[in-house]
């Protein structure tokens, strides 16, 4: 049997801050989640030894990869700290634009009461089910044009043939980007999430920013049917959006919709190529998928997010001062032993309560859209393809943050 | 407290006494009424508590606010009585209210 450290391949850093001295030190514990870290166990097989640890710990390297955090692992916990916006802060939760000198801010993701609910006002006409709704043929043709490029093959690698590209497909149908620029976009999303060197991020985040301000300054002089016009147009308290408002409006729409969907997808195809019976009762009931990828996205729940304290409080015993960071992980709290009984497993007919959306004011604004795409993802596949397994003899590999994901996926079929 | 009477799409009707200051969502939720899923948890951010109130009481409840109604305009297409039960706080003038249950909530 292999220990953690040796399951687990970290990126070498400069310098890891030092922790802070009001964090005893029988607290710190190790965490494999952090920036750039790989390895080829399964990704969340080491949650299970985290819940017989305390209730909250301290991770080094857990923010960004070089600063440390207070890491709860209950869903009571969780749920409680979501709703909390008296004593944490939601800003500063992502670093590319400290990374990069940028004032901007993640709109809705990182405002606080009470801009908050003004701006997720302004936003939510975009996101409502109707609206989605209307979108299900568009999102069909997408997922069945990226099968069809493969399936008389007889194998694809799923990540990089569907996984990634797909939601891509639907984010730059949605902020009115002609689909030529798919490649571009997946890999300035490499770059924000899977790059352990920090210069890389900095470059992507300078790109991504440098291509929406130009979009924007289009959409004032020629305004269109999409997202970004949206955002020009929109008013909170009477006023337009200002430029940080709507460049992190955009930036926020492109690191949630893509990443997150890309691994959930990927983590939920892993399992059905491990499982032919799964396979096959979805494949005879599709009208199960939906709760099938409830179930999934709660097994393998793939994001974490964070909160800084700004007035002193405690998660359990533990005093968290102001200026600490809380790792947001829901994957732990997905596999809460206290709240889902035998967390490991995947079963299929559970409709868990899970917080992999979050919870509260935050939860994600735009969970109506990945819910669809999921499913139509999954419906297609499963009609499309016969049976499908993982490729003999392949070695997995997985990234373990900033979200966890499959690094390749080969799957085949007969043909 | 308040006698609040949740009816569900195919007319199955249940009473239950909420107290005063929790929400007609919480009243739902605590007592497993089918189809309030709730999944932000109250927070006015998931729009899967939604109820039709009886239009014999619309008078009595609060007009929603700003990002209540931003989620709830387009699928109420100005019927007017479609609220997210988290918003409403249940207050003894409320007692006897009916709400429905829609047939979906996304």
């Amino acid at each position: 049997m292999s220990t953690e450290a040796e399951m687990v391949e970290l990126p070498q850093v400069h310098a890891i801050e030092p922790i802070p001295a009001h964090v005893s030190r029988e607290l710190v514990r190790p965490f494999p989640y952090v920036l750039g870290a790989k390895t080829k166990a399964k990704p969340h097989s080491f949650i299970k030894a985290i819940h017989e640890g305390p209730e909250v710990f301290w991770a080094e390297r857990c923010f960004n990869g070089v600063r440390g955090a207070w890491v709860p692992r209950r869903v009571e916990d969780l749920q409680r700290i979501y709703r909390d916006t008296e004593h944490y802060t939601s800003r500063g939760f992502a670093p590319f634009a400290d990374l990069v000198g940028d004032t901007w801010y993640f709109v809705p993701a990182e405002l606080d009461p009470p801009m908050h609910s003004l701006l997720r006002a302004a936003i939510n006409p975009l996101f409502t089910p109707k609206r989605m709704a209307a979108l299900e043929d568009k999102i069909r043709s997408y997922a069945r044009e990226c099968v069809a490029t493969f399936r008389d093959r007889g194998s694809c690698e799923f990540l990089s043939d569907f996984a990634f590209e797909f939601p891509v497909k639907v984010f730059l149908e949605l902020m009115g980007l002609p689909q030529n620029r798919v490649k571009q976009f997946l890999a300035w999303e490499h770059g924000l999430l899977h790059e352990p060197d920090i210069e890389k991020i900095k470059d992507a985040t300078r790109s991504v920013v440098a291509c929406v301000r130009e979009e924007i300054e289009d959409r004032r002089v020629s305004p269109r049917d999409d997202f970004i016009t949206f955002g020009v147009q929109a008013e909170v308290e009477g006023r337009k959006f200002d430029d940080n408002e709507l460049v992190g409006f955009c930036f926020n729409l492109f690191l949630g919709g893509l990443d997150t969907v890309s691994s959930n997808m990927g983590m939920q195809v892993l399992h059905l190529a491990e499982r032919p019976d799964h396979q096959a009762i979805l494949r005879a009931n599709p009208a199960m998928i939906p709760d099938a990828i409830d179930e999934m996205m709660r097994a393998y729940a793939a994001v974490a997010t964070s909160r800084e304290c700004i007035k002193e409080t405690k998660i359990g015993n533990v005093t968290v001062k102001p200026g600490d960071k809380v790792h947001m992980a829901t994957f732990l709290a997905a596999r809460d032993p206290a709240v889902y009984p035998r967390p490991e497993e995947v079963i299929l007919d559970r409709k868990p309560r899970h917080v992999s959306f979050g919870y509260g004011p935050h939860l994600c604004i735009g969970m109506h859209l990945a819910r669809r795409e999921m499913r139509i993802a999954l419906e297609e596949l499963l009609s499309c393809l016969p049976e499908f397994s993982l490729k003999p003899g392949v070695e997995m590999s997985y990234y373990l943050a900033a979200v966890i994901q499959p690094v390749e996926l080969p799957l085949v079929w007969k043909v | 407290m308040a006698k609040i009477t949740y009816v569900q799409p195919d007319d199955r009707a249940q009473t239950f006494d909420v107290p005063a200051g929790h929400s007609l969502m919480e009243g739902a939720f605590r007592n497993n009424v089918e189809g309030i899923i709730a999944e932000c948890g109250g927070a006015c951010a998931c729009g899967t508590c939604q109820v039709f109130i009886d239009p014999a009481w619309a008078e009595c409840v609060d007009k929603p606010r700003p990002l209540e109604q931003s989620m709830i305009e387009e699928v109420d297409a100005g019927k007017g009585n479609l609220r997210l039960s988290c918003q409403i706080s249940v207050t003894d003038a409320l007692d006897g209210l009916v709400v429905r249950v829609p047939t979906k909530q996304r």
